[in-house]
């Protein structure tokens, strides 16, 4: 039983037509679907039909992400653990979305809905399976390989990361302390499979989203993918740069709805015996932008 | 081309035609503070003393209808169609080590 990896994420876009220009054309990303609300995307390393839900909305933030599990089993064996530590769950049913199969939600003590999920149509990479090459033709944008990870913001971190630590078996790979006796969290960094995080959790307003994150395979497609932003005038928050955390490189980034992007590349590779790395609250400039070692007050206060 | 002369607290700045008040404040150091230039996190939110404007798209969570009504604006959709005079909410941002 095991959650595998980050499975999507679904965003609502005010900004509806850029939005969708962009994540096609300048991200990079494919589409699978779209019905008058919805688009699905794809990065074009993945297999299943979508890793990113574009929603048409007033207001731009995070409608809900999602984890794929490897068994069909595991839903009925998560939702009976989440409620015997008291979280209500409910079923989403089938076809509710394009291409999806039953799910179970349940809302985080940060805010946000999380549903498991197991079945979901697969279309393939536009890659054989027999002696494939390394990429397909007529890629766009930047084209990550695929999603990677996503911050969220919340009040109660520490109880966001018991649920992922006691029901879902992740790792804290890193965490940012603050206080005399370093006993507050800032902020906690994740892992389920073998990256320094799938998933982030900082302290911050209810229910928000800070940013969720595209791969990358190599640093000078950062650089690429600076270009790319620059000629597109998208709004670049910080970067190309290193994080001391995870010690990935790193752009963040806007999309036209004022939604937070980052594509990121590298970093350490985690296995469950990993010890947990931390920051203390006075270097958290070089924590986060270990080559500027400050912080700018938009990276620490806009989220949506 | 046209431009607005206008007064962030208390300093004159020139937007051209078609051009955010966010984007002129830039160019000419308007401290307004900038966030995410898509609308949604609203820290370059400003309250307008005087003048008229159109709007681009933006979240309704970063700007309320009622707070539109009453005369608040996002500089980053934000464009003059007179000259003006605005207060920012926020100003420009800070660096932390």
């Amino acid at each position: 039983m095991a959650i595998m990896r980050l499975g999507r994420v679904e965003v609502r876009c005010p900004n509806w037509e850029k939005s969708i220009d962009y994540y096609k054309r300048v991200i990079g990303l494919i589409e699978t679907a779209r019905e008058e609300d919805r688009v699905y995307l794809k990065a074009w390393d993945e297999h299943d039909h979508h890793s990113v839900i574009l929603k048409k909305a007033d207001s731009a933030g995070l409608e809900h992400l999602a984890f794929k599990c490897e068994f069909a089993s595991d839903l009925d064996l998560y939702e009976e653990k989440l409620n015997n530590i008291g979280i209500y769950t409910e079923r989403v049913p089938a076809g509710v979305r394009i291409a999806e199969g039953e799910a179970v939600r349940f809302t985080l003590p940060t805010g946000q809905i999380v549903e498991l999920y197991h079945k979901i149509e697969v279309v393939g990479n536009g890659l054989p399976l027999v002696n494939p090459d390394p990429w397909p033709d007529g890629l766009l944008g930047m084209h990550p390989t695929r999603l990677d990870h996503l911050l969220i913001a919340g009040e109660d971190v520490d109880g966001a990361t018991k649920i992922f630590t006691d029901i879902f078996d992740f790792h804290v790979s890193e965490q940012l302390v603050a206080g005399e006796k370093n006993d507050q969290t800032i902020a906690k960094w994740l892992f389920k499979t073998n990256t320094a995080h799938d998933i982030a959790i900082i302290k911050g307003p209810q229910n928000k989203l800070h940013h969720f994150a595209f791969w990358l395979d190599e640093w000078v497609e950062l650089r690429n993918a600076a270009d790319i932003m620059a000629k597109n005038d998208v709004m670049i928050d910080a970067g190309p740069t290193r994080h001391g955390i995870t010690r990935g490189t790193t752009i963040y980034f806007f999309d036209p709805s004022g939604n937070r992007n980052e594509v990121f590349c590298g970093g350490y590779i985690t296995y469950p015996d990993s010890a947990t790395i931390t920051w203390t609250e006075d270097t958290i400039g070089k924590a986060v932008f270990y080559f500027e070692r400050e912080l700018n007050e938009r990276f620490t206060t806009v989220v949506s | 081309m046209e431009t607005f002369k206008i007064e962030v607290n208390g300093k004159e700045i020139l937007v051209k035609e078609n051009e955010t008040i966010l984007n002129a404040s830039i160019r000419q150091v308007g401290n307004i503070f900038v966030g995410c230039k898509g609308g949604a996190c609203g820290m370059c939110k400003i309250k307008i003393t005087t003048g008229e404007t159109v709007d681009g798209i933006y979240s309704k969570s970063a700007l309320p209808d009622e707070e539109y009504a009453s005369g608040y604006r996002l500089a980053c959709q934000s464009k003059p169609t007179t000259d003006m005079s605005i207060l920012p909410i926020r100003e420009r941002n800070k660096v932390l080590r």
